[in-house]
């Protein structure tokens, strides 16, 4: 028997080692989820159409300078609320300390188009802030200068205030997590907090800011919402406006080919960022970090530092809603309970069927990182392209299944089966894995890297391998990274907008369908509830996601 | 299942590459080790000796050459079987316990089929093997070092492989941890029968403990013996330097010896004029008749003493290991006489 | 081998135990697409749901039709269709606008129909020539403005017509929003088809150079600014103004009075909200009964009275609030022209820097 094996290996030893089927599964699925993407790029090799010169000509320009400058702006905003926020939770001591802990993460739960449609309605010239400056100060229009919040500088600060929870989020963890003895090493030195914090925590915490950042960078770029309430031409706005608008498939697909192409350079400046630096912090036995006691003064400052990202990111919007919704004194839809539980059913079927691939594709990426790693990137790119770029895809693809189907059930058996995929909850939830894939993806793999590869190695020499890495060594180490990739993934579902509108089945409605018809239909006060039912569900899991700060994590390294 | 010729791990001329530039990081090794035997591997950091153990293992692509045991081809030009099927199992250098599980969980993590309480049993079994029987239930960052070494050596003895291979398992304990941990793993492993290598730092415990000891640097293997064998005919100046403390000078042979302010060693085989490197011993110094020698510092290691000396009318200075209780004053005069059976030349740029 | 055996089963049985809900679950996920019931009708609407289910509620009640509803904006649905080719589940197509049922018309996704009915009740400047689509509710594009601050005179001087919002009159005293709004784009387009491209370039331009702030927000917002000072006209479907004067708090509106322009050549801009029967309709009979509903007085009174907007029926007036500004000189442009002249309108918004 044992013959039989060797001689089998004989011929084939050296693929089987990195050619498994899990390589080829993890592939394949990151192949599936791309494909939306190529259906849509396929079309920019359509016939030319006269309407992409005039683009050019006219808007094009516009669409850059907007785009990258907003994209840099949320950057570099979300970094440095994130960053700063981070440094004062995990190396200070303050009042509220605990509470802010995790309170900074709300803004997460907040959708950006909420946020933007409540800000704007706040601040624009007849909104209650300048109408109670010009009653206060008997100012009329031209009298003073207020900046105006429908405008790019207005959709950095409201993309910033609800994006900053993923810097916060990754960049905490790393500070948290990071070398005590580093740290001790540095104040023993007798730097101040000032420079550790720039010489030391910044370049140590660098690849989780360069995550954070991307993520926040990706989800600004398929920004529609903000955009589009702010009467600001992006490229998201231009595709949506020259598909939609003009019928043009052709322009649309090259303007998201450009896209397409800025957010691959994101990617690549994210793995750059985080490749210079290779630092395991896990193994050196890391205690935590002894923090800075702030008093008096100080600790005024860090609270106030602390609560106005969550005041502005989450409390205020959350707090004009309500008040929005209360003032109209509307009666509850009845219809509105089974709306909640649709978004809710939603989101949890998408978050298991996401964080299950991307689980799927990680160890893919753990096993053969060479064969998987390309398919995997690609893949995560589906959470930059605009969600209705991504469902116009998916529409295509399901219906070329679904023609493929329906005439070979036709051959078979001589009756069609229409349209059993379009229009199904199935393919929402696949829309869903295909947008939010990278989410899930970024989650597990930080995770994963604390895993030190003799584990692996270890269980392979037992005779384990590869599902038994998977299910007994990986799965239960990786609790805390699927339960943030959940959370994650979870809210992102529950606000998700232009792909529910498109891809869903008759007669199924979501919060964020409910809220967006209201608002585009300009009724606030109906749309305050459903905005409200979002947040507020997006709310328990990321809870729970802040609970994980607080427990002592199992440390993947035995002591030694 | 095994045929009958235990003949042992036979590795030929294996070779491995780096993944990220060409370069060898061991090249053409050549070992053996048999069953109930304890190979143990010195050499300086980037010696390619953990990489030695991870293409036994598998865990590493090889190159060239060949891994066999018992007669089983592991991996060669044409078959690579992957470490899961190879029946060697493999003890970390940070022991690499699986943190969720307890103790005994990890031991029995290799345990295929079976009722679970047979499992357990046999977990037990082995924790008790490796004397740690009341640690059955902690988790691994409740085990201090040694325990967690001894661990995951019963956990790769669970599956009872063929090849047992252990990465530097004793380093950063404190020493007398260290000498009990070697002497009870060794122990451990001759019962088992299995084929053990060891890669160690320590050259006092690879003498002591090590059937065979197999001296790396630069990726290749310079010699392999007894440790009596490497240390009395030492294959260079290297391997002589390896097992324990040498004085090393240049010299120049004359006439097929070399001149020492101890008297003549013999340098057979070189040419003469050429140039040469004379290494002592330390303990090869004696105090006694012979060369006097003014004494410098001297140091106390508990039963043996180092003492600094300078032969009278030379500015080199030596280093001789002497009992403590008879070690000189310091400033005193001494006589010197060398151990010839502790004294090699070797030419220089081998 | 025996143990490894039973274990092997074991595994089996998991797996084929994990399995079966799985497959439950897949097949209920899909079940909903697919199962199409007899007596009732699959409509794809760009009207929100709230604008629209109550008409269809009363459908529903009329004739015992169920009506199953998607809605999404006009575009999406239209790619929406087009995906779903001969399969698709739809029967009828409902915009918001002209522009997107010639669009959809012109793609081959909507069918002719031939309905008496329809034709004697829906002007024919309102609906398509060869029948593939019918106008259902008439959106006129007024002018919202501050009556303190714009006289009767002014009105009458400098807006007779649309053409009078380039006069350097109003520089910096409009507000509207983005021209990604189909209602600006179709009201070029109106004007293209009046005046011919030229004057609408050129008007273009000079209604840009007047704007009182970049164009953002919706309708609403305009009037808001007209209202708080920061702009003097606004440029907003009548009815938004006719739901905020029913609102309860309608006291800051008071300053505020609309208005219609109106010259020789070009009326009152009216765009259509409308509906068509879909090519691959599953049920087109019940299709057009919806159709012919909708241009029924019963249905054609409940447009007026949910939205304000005015019946495309002649014979049923328009809302009280609405009734009250008196009869408005409406364009007769066939609306038809919107969809044909909407590429040429959003290129001439882009060449003007209108965003």
């Amino acid at each position: 028997m044992r013959l039989a094996r060797i001689r089998r290996l004989g011929h084939a030893g050296r693929r089987i080692r990195s050619l498994n089927g899990w390589t080829w599964t993890a592939s394949g699925a990151s192949l599936l989820l791309v494909a939306p993407l190529l259906v849509v790029l396929f079309g920019a090799a359509g016939p030319a159409n006269d309407l992409w010169p005039h683009l050019v000509d006219t808007v094009l320009a516009g669409y850059v300078v907007n785009t990258v400058g907003i994209a840099f702006g949320v950057a570099a905003g979300t970094a440095v609320l994130g960053v700063g926020t981070a440094w004062l939770i995990a190396m200070c001591d303050f009042p509220g300390r605990s509470m802010f802990a995790w309170a900074l993460i709300l803004p997460l739960a907040l959708p950006g188009y909420v946020a933007a449609f409540v800000y704007g309605d706040l601040l624009e010239f007849a909104g209650p802030v300048q109408t109670a400056l010009r009653d206060g100060f008997g100012w009329v229009k031209d009298d003073y200068w207020f900046p105006a919040v429908r405008s790019p500088l207005g959709a950095i600060a409201v993309l910033s205030l609800v994006l900053y929870p993923y810097v916060y989020l990754l960049v905490q963890t790393a500070f948290a997590t990071q070398s005590a003895t580093l740290i001790e090493t540095g104040r023993l030195l007798g730097r101040g907090p000032l420079t550790i914090f720039r010489t030391l925590a910044i370049p140590l915490a660098r690849p989780a800011l360069a995550a954070g950042c991307a993520l926040a960078v990706m989800e600004t770029l398929n920004d529609i919402g903000v955009a589009e309430l702010f009467g600001i031409g992006t490229f998201t706005t231009g595709i949506y406006r020259a598909w939609f608008g003009l019928g043009d498939v052709g322009a649309a697909a090259r303007l998201a080919t450009v896209l397409l192409l800025v957010v691959l350079a994101v990617l690549w400046a994210e793995r750059r960022l985080r490749r210079t630096i290779r630092y395991h912090p896990e193994n050196d036995r890391s205690r935590p970090v002894s923090r800075y006691a702030l008093r008096g003064r100080r600790s005024v400052l860090a609270i106030v530092c602390c609560a106005l990202p969550v005041g502005l990111g989450f409390a205020l919007p959350a707090a004009v809603l309500i008040w929005w919704h209360v003032r109209a004194g509307a009666p509850v839809d009845p219809a509105f309970v089974g709306i909640v539980f649709n978004t809710l059913g939603l989101a949890l079927g998408a978050t298991v069927l996401t964080v299950g691939i991307a689980g799927l594709v990680v160890f893919g990426l753990r096993l053969d990182p060479a064969i998987v790693r390309p398919f995997a990137r690609t893949a995560g790119a589906g959470y930059a392209i605009p969600g209705v770029v991504v469902a116009v895809g998916i529409l295509g693809l399901c219906s070329l299944l679904d023609h493929a189907l329906d005439s070979a059930s036709h051959a078979m058996f001589g009756t069609g089966t229409g349209l059993l995929l379009s229009g199904s909850v199935a393919v929402l939830l696949f829309a869903y894995a295909v947008r939010f894939l990278a989410v899930s993806m970024n989650a597990l793999e930080s995770s994963y890297h604390r895993i030190p590869g003799s584990l692996d190695a270890a269980a392979r020499t037992l005779g384990v391998f590869p599902r038994g890495i998977l299910l007994r060594v990986h799965v239960p180490l990786l609790r805390s990274g699927v339960a943030t990739a959940a959370a994650l993934v979870f809210v992102e579902v529950m606000k998700e907008l232009p792909a529910t509108l498109i891809l869903r089945p008759f007669d199924f409605n979501t919060l964020a369908v409910r809220a967006f018809e209201m608002a585009d239909e300009e009724r606030i006060a109906d749309a305050a509830l459903p905005a409200l039912a979002i947040v507020a569900a997006g709310l328990l899991p990321l809870i729970v996601l802040s609970r994980r700060f607080r427990q002592p994590q199992i440390r993947a390294e035995a002591p030694s | 299942m095994t045929s009958g010729t235990r003949r042992g791990l036979e590795v030929r001329g294996l070779s491995v590459r780096s993944q990220t530039d060409d370069r060898n990081l061991i090249a053409d090794v050549f070992l053996d080790a048999r069953h109930g035997e304890v190979l143990w591997i010195v050499g300086p950091s980037g010696a390619g000796k953990t990489t030695l153990l991870r293409a036994i293992a598998g865990i590493e692509h090889i190159h060239g050459g060949s891994i066999v045991v018992d007669g089983r081809v592991l991996a060669n030009s044409a078959v690579e079987v992957p470490p899961e099927e190879r029946r060697v199992g493999m003890v970390f250098q940070n022991a690499a316990l699986f943190p969720h599980l307890n103790a005994a969980d990890n031991v029995a993590f290799g345990l295929n089929g079976g009722a679970r309480l047979a499992r357990t049993s046999r977990a037990q079994e082995l924790l008790e093997r490796v004397e740690l029987a009341g640690v059955a239930d902690r988790l691994p960052h409740t085990l201090s070092g040694g325990e967690a070494q001894r661990v995951a050596l019963a956990r790769a003895l669970a599956t009872d492989p063929d090849v047992m291979l252990l990465d530097e398992p004793f380093s950063g304990l404190d020493p007398q941890l260290r000498t009990d941990l070697a002497a009870a793993t060794c122990r451990v492993l001759r019962e088992s029968g299995t084929v053990a290598v060891l890669v160690g730092h320590n050259p006092e415990d690879a003498m002591r403990f090590a059937d065979r000891i197999s001296v790396m640097q630069g990726g290749t293997v310079l010699q392999l013996g007894t440790p009596h064998e490497i240390y009395a005919h030492p294959a260079n100046a290297f391997c002589a330097g390896i097992l324990g403390h040498v004085n090393r000078f240049p010299v120049q042979v004359h006439r097929g010896r070399v001149e020492t302010p101890f008297g003549p060693v013999e340098a057979p085989g070189l040419a003469d004029g050429s140039a040469a490197e004379l290494l002592i011993r330390e303990e090869g110094l004696l105090l006694g008749e012979g060369t006097l020698a003014s004494v410098g510092s001297v140091r106390l290691l508990g039963a043996l003493a180092v003492v600094e000396i300078r032969p009278s009318g030379e500015e080199m200075i030596f280093h001789a290991r002497v009992p403590a209780d008879a070690a000189p004053a310091p400033g005193s005069e001494v006589g010197i006489r060398l151990d010839p059976a502790r004294a090699f030349v070797f030419p220089v740029g081998r | 081998m025996k143990l490894r055996m039973i274990v092997t089963c074991k595994i089996f049985a998991i797996r084929a135990m994990t399995a079966a809900p799985v497959l439950a679950m897949t097949v209920s996920l899909l079940v909903p697409a697919n199962a199409v019931l007899a007596e009732s009708v699959n409509l794809y609407s760009a009207r929100k749901e709230a604008l629209v289910r109550p008409l269809l509620d009363a459908f529903t009640e009329a004739t015992g039709t169920e009506v199953r509803l998607v809605t999404a904006k006009g575009g999406q649905l239209h790619q929406r269709l087009l995906a779903e080719g001969e399969n698709s589940p739809a029967d009828v197509l409902l915009t918001v606008d002209a522009g997107n049922l010639w669009r959809a018309a012109e793609a081959g996704l909507l069918r002719t129909v031939s309905s008496p009915y329809l034709d004697a009740n829906v002007p024919e400047t309102y609906r398509d020539p060869d029948g593939r689509w019918y106008g259902l509710s008439l959106r006129a594009r007024a002018i919202v403005y501050a009556a303190e601050r714009v006289s009767d005179t002014d009105l009458a001087d400098h807006l007779d017509g649309y053409l009078g919002l380039a006069d350097p009159v109003w520089r910096g005293r409009i507000a509207v929003r983005s021209s990604n709004s189909i209602y600006n784009q179709s009201l070029i387009a109106a004007v293209i088809a009046n005046y011919g491209p030229e004057v609408a370039e050129r008007w273009a331009h000079g209604l840009v150079e007047n704007f009182a702030r970049p164009p953002s927000g919706g309708d609403r917002d305009q009037i808001r600014a007209v209202a708080a000072g920061e702009a003097d006209l606004s440029i907003v479907n009548s009815y938004y103004y006719a739901v905020l004067l029913g609102s309860d708090d309608a006291d800051w509106l008071a300053g505020t009075a609309i208005y219609f322009p109106a010259d020789a050549q070009m009326g009152a801009h009216v765009n259509v909200s409308g509906a068509g029967v879909a090519q691959h309709a599953p049920h087109p009979g019940a299709a057009l009964e919806l159709i012919e509903f909708l241009a029924s007085p019963e249905a054609q009174s409940l447009y007026a009275e949910l939205n304000h907007e005015f019946p495309v029926h002649p014979d049923v007036g328009p809302s009280g609030v609405v009734a009250e500004w008196g009869s408005i000189a409406t364009d007769d442009i066939p609306v038809v022209q919107f969809g044909r002249l909407n590429p040429d309108a959003v290129r001439i918004a882009d060449r003007a820097g209108w965003n």
